[in-house]
């Protein structure tokens, strides 16, 4: 369930992506019209369709619905990446669709076209550079926590009815203190899926199908969601 | 007396209204690219003139009693313009805080004198730069005991120079071009002196009854050779004539002559006195960061260190790239960043250039912009942006201190967001200090009345600031996440990481320093 990853041509970007994400279990598929990409594509062992997305039939020939984690739309050709966001947007309107925007000021067509999210690899490595060098501490510590195998993680965990946290206002949360975990903050729908952090000193009232976020070492993450569902 | 100023320099450096009320009067005053600055420039204008305006009418009128009011209100608001030029010209609390961090990192005891020496020293650099000098002379003669000084006055008029940057470049073209208007003041002298000895020697003997003299002759030859020709001397001999015709023709050589000289002049060393100005710039700057590449990345990068304060920069090969960034007020200078001659005249050997940051789209130049700045300066921090995966070893073997490879990080970013889209969003939140909540490190240092003492001592929780754990500088900064409240000893350079808003860390930082722990306070 919900493990394929459709990349929209095989770009220098998709190429870092397909191998990130089949490292993590995804199975992926790459959509290259391009003969000689195709088959460097079919050559790292990636299954390849090499039909065009610029034709709807295409785009419904994929049936990306419940089995498709999300759909990557990273070409080089900015036109391209627009049409394709916004024809696969118009097909599927539930579907998860990361889209590459090469200039700032692109980010918010490409949003308009229908994408749920916008990378931008000029901006990202900019600030990365930038952090580096204004807040290095910070950054490592990010890393470890984001991309690497330390023993802290992140956690988001969404709240389902009866759970114990539902109707628990956030600064009344024993429990996670107990755990030993730090409580970062919660997405509450009530405010229109809008991040609030725990230091904000808003004391929100934790409801079904709000999201929050904790950070703790995985041990004391896994204890916790353990807790969680053995009450759920 | 040393505590009052480090309290005071935290103080105004927490408080966002000092900081917005600066940078609002910052850019009225001097930021080019600012509408506000637009206004007052205008503004200040019809004031310079209206007040010259006042002088001319006062040199046979009496002066009326509301224009001698006019007056003084002008006054009054150019004497509040040059203090405020003289408050934006330098961040002075923010030497105290560099002085007195750097005596307690290295623990020696903190002097305010240094400080003021410095801050006494910039302030100064601005009181005797020429613009400055000009205003204090136009405000001068207004105040009774130097009303001698009246003709001072009309350094007023100079002052309109600050408000038309254009007159100033066109002054400078001229100082560059000095060897060709020197050739062509020569010419016009020769000219002048052969047409006045032909037509003195030809005519001055009585035989034109208006040349009485050389003096005469002169003029003619002045008139005649600049085209204007008033008539009142006219040659009647054919001697004379054969003079005027050499003379009107060399006249229009020495026009067409002047004018491709200002035309060349502006078009070709417009360039280089920008870009002598800019090396200048850069060379009286400290801890200042060079960009090589201007493309989409460096754009990105430049914001935000414009957005912070942090000074740089940028190099590149593209004539359009430079003039793009420098009408958005960025130090740019166009060259090669592989040129070893370049990077020296910006001070990566002994100036203040502490970082260099390769991030061009070829990794062949980045690769040659590493070797070259590792080649003059063994210890800079160098930072290269690589656009294969396989560069970056190589990258790294020429010297970088660390490699960005823009397209492995943004699927980094991808696959996260894939897995948890929440908390990263919360995450890329913090980094991007889009809605107030920062993630900052705030060091323990050893004057802290709180080292020894455990994190309840601190109390945390009034400052609405979530700790996410200690990096232990002494303990080759090991990173204790999430530590225990009650047990934790605080130890000098200990770096707290935190997330919470600007004003609660700079009150934090504040209260570390000269506020007594908790416990204390209870006994």
């Amino acid at each position: 369930m919900n493990k394929e990853i459709i990349i929209f041509s095989f770009s220098k970007l998709a190429i870092q992506i397909a191998d990130i994400l089949s490292q993590k279990g995804y199975k992926i598929i790459i959509i290259e019209e391009e003969k000689e990409l195709a088959q460097e594509a079919l050559a790292l062992g990636y299954e390849v369709k090499q039909i065009s997305l610029m034709d709807d039939k295409n785009i419904k020939s994929l049936n990306m619905n419940d089995n498709v984690r999300a759909f990557f739309c990273v070409s080089d050709n900015k036109n391209n990446n627009l049409f394709v966001t916004l024809s696969v947007r118009s097909i599927y309107p539930k579907l998860t669709i990361i889209s590459v925007s090469f200039a700032t000021q692109d980010n918010k067509t490409m949003t308009l076209a229908g994408a749920n999210k916008i990378i931008n690899p000029y901006e990202i490595g900019a600030l990365r550079i930038f952090r580096s060098l204004n807040k290095p501490y910070i950054l490592e510590i990010l890393d470890n926590i984001l991309f690497s195998e330390s023993n802290i993680e992140i956690l988001e965990i969404t709240i389902h009815k009866d759970s114990i946290l539902d109707g628990v206002y956030l600064k009344n949360i024993q429990i996670i203190e107990e755990h030993n975990l730090i409580l970062l903050g919660i997405q509450d729908k009530e405010i229109q899926d809008k991040f609030i952090f725990y230091s904000s000193n808003m004391n929100n009232k934790i409801d079904t199908g709000d999201t929050i976020v904790l950070l703790g070492k995985d041990i004391d993450l896994q204890n916790f969601t353990k807790l969680l569902n053995n009450y759920n | 007396m040393n505590s009052f100023f480090i309290n005071l320099a935290y103080f105004l450096e927490s408080s966002t209204n000092y900081a917005n009320t600066k940078l609002f009067i910052y850019e009225i005053l001097e930021d080019n690219n600012s509408i506000k600055r637009k206004y007052f420039d205008f503004c200040m204008i019809f004031l310079i003139l209206s007040t010259v305006a006042i002088l001319i009418y006062e040199v046979n009128h009496e002066l009326l009693p509301w224009l001698d009011t006019y007056e003084s209100i002008a006054i009054m608001i150019f004497i509040i313009e040059w203090l405020g030029r003289l408050w934006v010209s330098s961040d002075s609390h923010k030497h105290i805080i560099i002085d007195y961090e750097q005596s307690q990192f290295q623990n020696q005891k903190y002097l305010f004198v240094n400080s003021f020496k410095k801050i006494i020293k910039e302030k100064f650099s601005f009181i005797v730069s020429p613009m400055s000098i000009i205003d204090l002379l136009a405000i001068l003669p207004y105040f009774r005991p130097l009303r001698i000084l009246r003709i001072l006055l009309l350094f007023r008029l100079f002052k309109i120079l600050r408000y038309t940057n254009s007159i100033q470049q066109f002054r400078h073209v001229f100082l560059e071009k000095k060897f060709e208007f020197l050739t062509l003041a020569i010419m016009f002298f020769m000219a002048i002196a052969f047409g006045s000895t032909i037509i003195f020697i030809y005519e001055g003997a009585g035989i034109n009854p208006n040349i009485h003299n050389y003096f005469d002759a002169i003029y003619w030859s002045v008139i005649t050779i600049s085209t204007v020709g008033f008539g009142d001397i006219s040659p009647i001999t054919i001697q004379g004539r054969v003079a005027t015709l050499f003379l009107v023709i060399g006249g229009m050589g020495v026009i067409a002559f002047s004018t491709s000289i200002v035309t060349t002049a502006l078009s070709e060393k417009l360039l280089i006195i920008k870009e002598e100005k800019t090396i200048g710039k850069v060379n009286s700057l400290e801890n200042f960061i060079i960009i090589c590449g201007f493309g989409r990345m460096g754009k990105v990068l430049a914001n935000e260190f414009k957005k912070n304060n942090q000074k740089f920069i940028i190099i590149d090969q593209k004539e359009e790239i430079i003039n793009s960034s420098v009408t958005q007020n960025f130090l740019a200078i166009k060259g090669d960043a592989t040129d070893h001659s370049l990077l020296k005249s910006i001070g990566i050997i002994d100036g203040g250039a502490t970082t260099i940051i390769a991030i061009t789209d070829n990794d062949a130049v980045n690769l040659s912009i590493i070797l070259t700045a590792r080649s003059l300066n063994e210890n800079i921090h160098i930072i290269a942006r690589a656009n294969n995966t396989e560069t970056k070893a190589k990258l790294i073997l020429a010297g970088a201190s660390e490699v960005i490879l823009a397209n492995e990080i943004t699927a980094l970013v991808a696959s996260e967001y894939l897995g948890q889209p929440v908390a990263f969003e919360a995450i890329d939140d913090i980094l991007l200090n889009s809605d107030g909540a920062i993630m900052d490190e705030i060091e323990i240092l050893n004057k802290s009345n709180f080292i020894g003492y455990t994190l309840q001592d601190i109390n945390l929780e009034q400052f609405n600031l979530t700790l996410i754990g200690i990096i232990k500088v002494k303990n080759q900064n090991e990173f204790i996440f999430n530590p225990k409240k009650d047990s934790y000893t605080i130890e000098e350079k200990d770096i707290f990481i935190v997330i919470g808003n600007k004003e609660a860390i700079a009150q934090l930082k504040i209260d570390l320093l000269s506020n007594k722990p908790k416990r204390v306070l209870d006994e």
